[in-house]
């Protein structure tokens, strides 16, 4: 620190002693700042600029000068974190400090040991470090509560993360209570390194007190990103079958491997668990000359902390990691984060990014990996040059959420045991999230609460019920409270990792394929009783496309019309200055190449390409998509409401299917443009809105919502099973209440956009949007294939992909299968053929007539029997009548449908019968087939115990 | 510091403190006699000497409280 710090002498010693002489922007603004005392401010400031020693320095000072004029008990300086592993590294880093000055430090949260709580009540620290849930433990605490009126500031560490939550809500709450107990105003510091709504976030750390915003750094921020997508190489194309992978995801692989090779230590980053999962077991069958860990949230602790000391003491070389790395944890200094596939959001890659040259003055270096698609290729260059700008989005503050309130109630009467109505609503309003709630609201969810025993309503008093205590020591976590099961291997009946239970209810049954821990796995059984998840390892079948778990990232509104927007303007430049251009987005090379050429094609298909202000409805074989640039949330929103009200005017199921650029709609029946066009014109975003919350109570979505905030409003038992539980009754009978209210807005605040979608329809009639149409005759345009060949894209679009690729190993399997052709006409040609070699339609060389018949390599003597056949002298065996009969119907599929007959009867366990069924007229996109064939190969394994 | 500032100071903190009894027939006892602050503090630290531990943390407690009481009355 420098000579003019308004610092104690023994802080700048400690300081000094450390190497640390100069304060870092933030901490040279903020210091003197809250040295004053008296301001509420929120420290915005790049990740590993000091942050938390900008906070925490001028409130030791504090207290250090506090302890000389008094001896100190109680908690005077309350540091929370939305983590427990952050709440140890803060700890760490500021304990020494702590220790030199005279006042004690210690942390608490749900693994702190009982010996610990009670040392704490008797001997309280300081400084107590700690999370949101476990201030709301202590607060209606015997002892603690006691500790807890000496707290004079309260710092909140990445503020930015439980801003977008429950938890941000339940902790402003949290706040006037604690306040309130206190009797006077504590100083309230919020830290964040990505924001983009600093005042929206500042109100709600400080409800309506005044809040200095506070940003340094930024500038000084050296950050290096960039675009990568690798293409495969002879060498990678040995490794495909080797590793059982596809080409392009080990050229991705390689690269990966490579550049953590040239690196000191690397993080890799990928959207889901189990996509960490599939990568770290690929990597590991490279023998890479370096150790490397996987880090994500189902690992178990220990695993995690072997595997963040491993790459912090320079054991491994490499981390790969999912969100369980991306907030402050220390893992020392990273020279490189890899992204694998876009990262969908701004806020992710900064955060991400953010983790490497995690310290000051350092670069922070960035890749991200993108796979062979136009969206994951101009998503992510448009996320980086938004993280460049700083650009980042908005924290989604849940407002008047029912369930944080009726927790938070309960505490207030813990608390006080009786409060008059009048005061309660002054204190839940001080709290910004409730700032709006009235007097009206307040007594709906009083009743609803006096219902359920939670509390007693006398007149104007509200006072603590039966069930309140238990109700609020049971419901602490705002965090959805997800039952897990165990998935057990039946071979060795050890358990290889846990499933949440909503996924297993919806998608797992005998016969699903899953990863887990980097490999596939059969279901075999479902307990009933326990639950467990009986499995296999899905040995022959690991080609097959797995179901993955994992859940979707949505692409913001701003990314996706600034994607948009790309497109068009790469096309209207001029073409010797695009490299240039597109380097501002880190797009360069290959990369560069495929996204111009995927959108000269599209243009060309189209016409035009979407914009803000311009969609294009576009008609082909089997369905209709709209190009509406919106992002994932609105695109949802516009979809469900769309195929709703085409269901309704129609009578005809409107399937539909989107992704944050276009939405896909498909029906059993004719579906015509017009009828889209129709819909948009007749309705204003008015209606459109009411009838999007008459199709929202009946998706799934809306039941599993329901369900969460049932069991956090005491409708439901806290251990009940899903399996157990009525839901559509429950949400029949509960409708009009708190707990339907609350599901509703979640559901429409956190997965959809109403505004936005509901604005297309009123655009659309005023003409300020304008929708043109157009037919695709033959195969549709590139921009619509993103979304037909990738229906499931919806899910993470890294993950999609691969299932894309591993579909295309699929296909190469089936291709390299070699069948008997056999004239059924004349019994004169007879040749074993690899479907590879064949054309699309299938004839006989000699009188070209289509009946071919696809018989087994083994089965050479199927031309005797249809020489018996033909000449129909001698009559045939049953055995020889049903060899007979199924060789007619391959003969049939083939002269229909051509090579594609040959690639389904190529699928494992499908025969001629089967294979009619999969095949019809309307499966033509590539992919739709090699999922159908995947689909009949599944079913295949899951009857052939039965066989 | 007067017996009603002790008393005070215990009513203040009853709802926090884990042996009430024995608490009690403590302030009860420094009640009785007329203490200046500082006797008070001194007594009820030498308490604390012998006492097992959640008493002792209880004392403090209640000495934290006097000492709180009183510098709320000096300003």
């Amino acid at each position: 620190m420098s000579a003019r710090t308004p610092l104690s002498k023994e802080i700048v010693q400690f300081l000094k002693s450390k190497g640390i002489v100069k304060p870092t922007p933030i901490q040279e603004k903020a210091i003197p700042l809250l040295l004053e005392g008296t301001h509420n401010s929120l420290l915005l400031a790049p990740t590993g600029s000091g942050k938390t020693e900008a906070a925490l320095l001028p409130l030791l000072n504090k207290l250090q000068q506090m302890s000389k004029q008094k001896e100190l008990f109680g908690f005077y300086i309350l540091y929370i974190t939305p983590l427990k592993a952050l709440n140890r590294d803060v700890f760490k880093r500021i304990v020494e400090l702590c220790e030199h000055l005279g006042l004690t430090a210690d942390v608490r949260h749900g693994d702190t040991t009982q010996y610990a709580r009670r040392k704490q009540a008797i001997y309280p620290p300081n400084l107590l470090i700690t999370t949101p849930e476990t201030l709301q433990a202590i607060l209606p605490g015997k002892r603690l509560r006691y500790h807890l009126r000496t707290v004079f500031a309260v710092v909140v560490d990445e503020v930015h993360n439980l801003a977008g939550s429950k938890r941000g809500t339940q902790l402003s709450l949290g706040l006037e209570r604690l306040e309130h107990l206190i009797g006077s105003g504590i100083m309230r510091v919020g830290l964040s390194a990505t924001v983009g709504n600093p005042k929206e976030v500042a109100r709600l750390l400080g409800g309506k007190r005044n809040i200095k915003t506070v940003w340094a750094g930024y500038d000084n921020r050296k950050v290096d990103l960039r675009v990568e997508m690798p293409s495969p190489n002879d060498q990678h194309k040995k490794l495909v079958k080797k590793l059982s992978y596809p080409p392009h995801s080990v050229a991705r692989l390689e690269t990966i491997v490579d550049l953590i090779e040239k690196h000191q230590s690397t993080l890799v980053f990928t959207n889901t668990r189990s996509f960490a999962e599939v990568l770290g077991a690929k990597m590991r069958a490279l023998s890479p000359p370096y150790t490397f860990d996987v880090h994500h949230g189902s690992l178990s602790k220990s695993a995690r902390l072997t595997a963040e000391d491993n790459l912090k003491s320079g054991v491994s070389k490499a981390i790969i990691a999912t969100s369980s790395l991306e907030l402050g944890i220390d893992i020392g200094q990273a020279d490189l984060v890899i992204q694998y596939s876009s990262p969908r959001e701004v806020s992710r890659l900064v955060q991400r990014v953010g983790r490497s040259g995690h310290s000051v003055g350092r670069i922070s270096k960035g890749i991200v990996i993108s796979t062979i698609n136009l969206d994951d290729i101009s998503e992510s260059g448009i996320i980086i040059r938004r993280a460049r700008l700083n650009k980042v989005e908005n924290a989604r503050i849940p407002k008047k959420a029912w369930d944080v309130l009726c927790h938070q109630i309960t505490g207030v009467l813990l608390d006080w045991d009786t409060i008059e109505k009048e005061s309660l609503l002054e204190l839940v309003t001080s709290a910004y999230p409730f700032s709006e709630v009235t007097a009206a609201e307040l007594d709906t969810l009083l009743q609803f609460m006096e219902g359920r025993y939670l509390l007693e309503l006398h007149g104007s008093q509200v006072s603590r019920g039966s069930k309140s205590r238990m109700f609020y020591y049971e419901r602490l976590s705002t965090i959805p409270d997800t039952r897990q099961v165990s998935a057990v291997d039946i071979t060795t009946r050890t358990s290889i990792g846990v499933l949440d239970e909503d996924y297993v209810a919806a998608n797992v049954a005998p016969g699903t394929v899953f990863v887990i821990r980097g490999r596939p796995w059969n279901v075999i059984n479902v307990d009933d009783e326990s639950g467990e998840v009986m499995c296999a390892p899905a040995t022959g079948t690991n080609t097959d496309a797995p179901r993955w778990i994992g859940e979707m990232i949505p692409v913001p509104y701003e990314v996706a019309s600034d994607v948009a927007i790309m497109w068009n303007t790469i096309l209207k430049k001029d073409t010797r200055r695009i490299d240039s251009w597109l380097a501002n987005y880190g797009i360069t090379g290959e990369a560069k190449n495929h996204l111009v050429d995927t959108l000269t094609r599209s243009r060309d298909v189209l016409g035009e390409l979407p914009s803000p202000d311009l969609y294009i409805l576009e008609t082909f074989g089997s369905g209709i998509v709209l190009h509406s640039p919106l992002g994932t949330r609105a695109n949802e929103t516009l979809g469900i409401v769309i195929a709703s009200l085409l269901t309704t005017r129609l009578g005809i199921e409107v399937a539909v299917e989107r992704d944050p650029y276009r939405i896909l709609f498909t029906a059993s029946d004719n579906l015509e443009s017009n009828h889209l066009l129709d819909v948009l014109r007749d309705y204003s975003g008015e209606q459109a809105s009411h009838i999007l919350k008459l199709a929202v109570k009946q998706t799934q979505n809306f039941a599993s919502r329901f369900v969460h905030v049932a069991r956090r409003m005491d409708i439901i038992r806290k251990d009940a099973k899903s399996k157990q539980i009525p839901v559509r009754y429950l949400i029949k009978s509960f409708e009009g209440t708190p707990v339907f209210e609350e599901a509703m807005r979640e559901v429409l605040d956190e997965k959809m956009d109403e505004k936005r979608a509901m604005k297309v329809f009123d655009r659309y009639s005023n003409g300020s949007l304008e929708i043109h149409e157009t037919k695709t005759i033959g195969p549709p345009s590139p921009l619509a294939r993103l979304i037909i060949e990738e229906k499931t894209r919806f899910e993470v679009m890294g993950e999609i992909t691969e299932e894309d690729e591993v579909l295309r190993m699929m296909e190469e399997r089936l291709l390299s299968k070699k069948f008997r052709l056999i004239c059924m006409a004349e019994n004169h040609w007879n040749s074993v053929r690899t479907i590879k070699t064949l054309d699309e339609v299938v004839t006989c060389p000699i009188c070209e007539s289509k009946m071919i018949a696809v018989v087994q390599l083994s089965d050479k003597d199927f031309t005797k029997l249809l020489d018996k056949r033909l000449r129909g002298k001698v009559l045939l065996t049953k055995e020889e009548e049903k060899k007979y009969k199924s060789a007619s119907l391959t003969a049939e599929l083939v002269s229909r449908y051509g090579k594609t007959a040959l690639l389904v009867l190529a699928g494992r366990g499908i025969g001629a019968t089967t294979a009619s069924r999969i095949l019809s007229p309307s499966l033509k996109e590539r992919l739709e087939i090699l999922r159908a064939i995947a689909k009949g190969e599944l079913q295949y394994e899951r009857t052939r115990p039965y066989w | 510091m007067t017996s009603s500032d002790i008393r005070a100071a215990f009513d203040n903190i009853a709802s926090h403190i884990s042996n009430l009894e024995t608490v009690k027939t403590i302030v009860d006892d420094l009640e009785s006699e007329v203490l200046s602050f500082d006797a008070i503090i001194e007594i009820l630290e030498k308490k604390i000497e012998d006492a097992e531990v959640t008493l002792r943390t209880d004392i403090r407690i209640l000495i934290n409280e006097c000492r709180h009481l009183e510098r709320r009355k000096s300003n």
